[in-house]
């Protein structure tokens, strides 16, 4: 059995293929942005080979999983555009170039998709464990990659993170004081950041909508997450066996 | 005053009481993912009526048996 557990949670070849698809998209497009095009495929190709039935990796909840979370972008998607739409069309705050504002779409769109995701596999719960774990490594990546020069600035700005990983594991126990803990801190992070800003000045200065979205969006989903009550996910094997005698 | 329906499975049950079935060996009996059985187990997801027919001719029992409709009454 163990070995069929293990080939059970390797990615499926086509996860591969279009995992490497967008790294290589997005490394090349340093070199030219028409590079791009292989992270478009990459992320939707595999769906889109599903979908016409020529791909058949995913079982009947995984399926069912990926049409919500689609439908969950639609909606968020077609809004966020809709209300762009609007705010071009009536002159409202400077919107910067189309590249800016095709991309804000796309973020929004992979961001519903990807927590409606996590919330369909895990439940709220393990959901917001999770983005707060992805949330704290992807700041060390950062600023590992970023302050590699100065070992004093790397450690202090790590150090940043400690909170996040601290508060998974609170979340554990205590799921409504971290949820607290964490609308506090995206409050903070709001007026830190200057996000208030973001209906008065230029849409695109200094990345708004992409702060608000990736930095912001997590901690108040997170939040949310841990504020719904639920069980405790049964434990698989023998282990559950042994408590029924 | 409006009927909402839920449905309860009893499929952690039958799978513990079959010789202690794993997650993972009913996943691979049945052809689906052990994610999919976690998640019939929690509630979170309802079985099609293929995967349902199929987990109780794997257990050899009825599908009421495994899955039943419970009706509550909610306000709305």
């Amino acid at each position: 059995m163990a070995r069929s557990d293990e080939r059970r949670r390797r990615p499926t070849p086509a996860g591969i293929v279009g995992g490497a698809l967008v790294i290589a998209g997005f490394a090349l497009s340093s070199i030219d942005w028409g590079f791009l095009a292989l992270a478009a495929v990459g992320t939707f190709g595999p769906g889109i080979l599903r979908e016409l039935g020529l791909l058949k990796d995913h079982d009947e909840f995984q399926r069912r999983a990926a049409h919500r979370a689609g439908y969950h972008a639609y909606l968020v998607g077609g809004l966020v555009a809709f209300l762009l739409v609007a705010a071009i069309r009536s002159g409202g705050p400077e919107m910067g170039d189309l590249g800016e504002v095709a991309t804000l779409l796309l973020v929004v769109l992979w961001f519903t998709w990807f927590l409606s995701s996590l919330l369909a596999y895990w439940g709220p719960k393990r959901t917001a464990m999770t983005i707060l774990l992805i949330f704290g490594a992807v700041w060390l990546l950062f600023n590992i990659l970023g302050n590699i020069g100065s070992p004093m600035a790397m450690f202090m700005q790590c150090l940043v993170a400690v909170p996040f990983f601290a508060l998974a594991l609170v979340a554990r126990k205590w799921p409504r004081v971290a949820g607290v803990i964490l609308l506090a801190t995206a409050g903070a992070a709001f007026v830190f950041f200057d996000l208030y800003e973001i209906l008065t000045e230029p849409l695109f200065d200094r990345g708004r909508p992409f702060v608000l979205i990736l930095f912001i969006g997590p901690l108040v989903a997170s939040a949310i997450g841990l504020f719904r009550r639920e069980e405790e996910p049964p434990t698989d094997g023998e282990r559950e066996l042994r408590t029924y005698g | 005053m409006r009927q909402k329906d839920s449905i309860r499975n009893h499929l952690r049950r039958h799978r513990l009481l079959a010789d202690g079935m794993t997650q993972q060996d009913l996943a691979d009996r049945v052809g689906v993912t052990r994610q999919t059985i976690l998640s019939i187990e929690k509630g979170r997801y309802n079985p099609s009526v293929g995967l349902a027919l199929r987990l109780a001719r794997l257990f050899d029992v009825p599908v009421e048996t495994l899955f039943e409709l419970e009706q509550e009454e909610a306000d709305g």
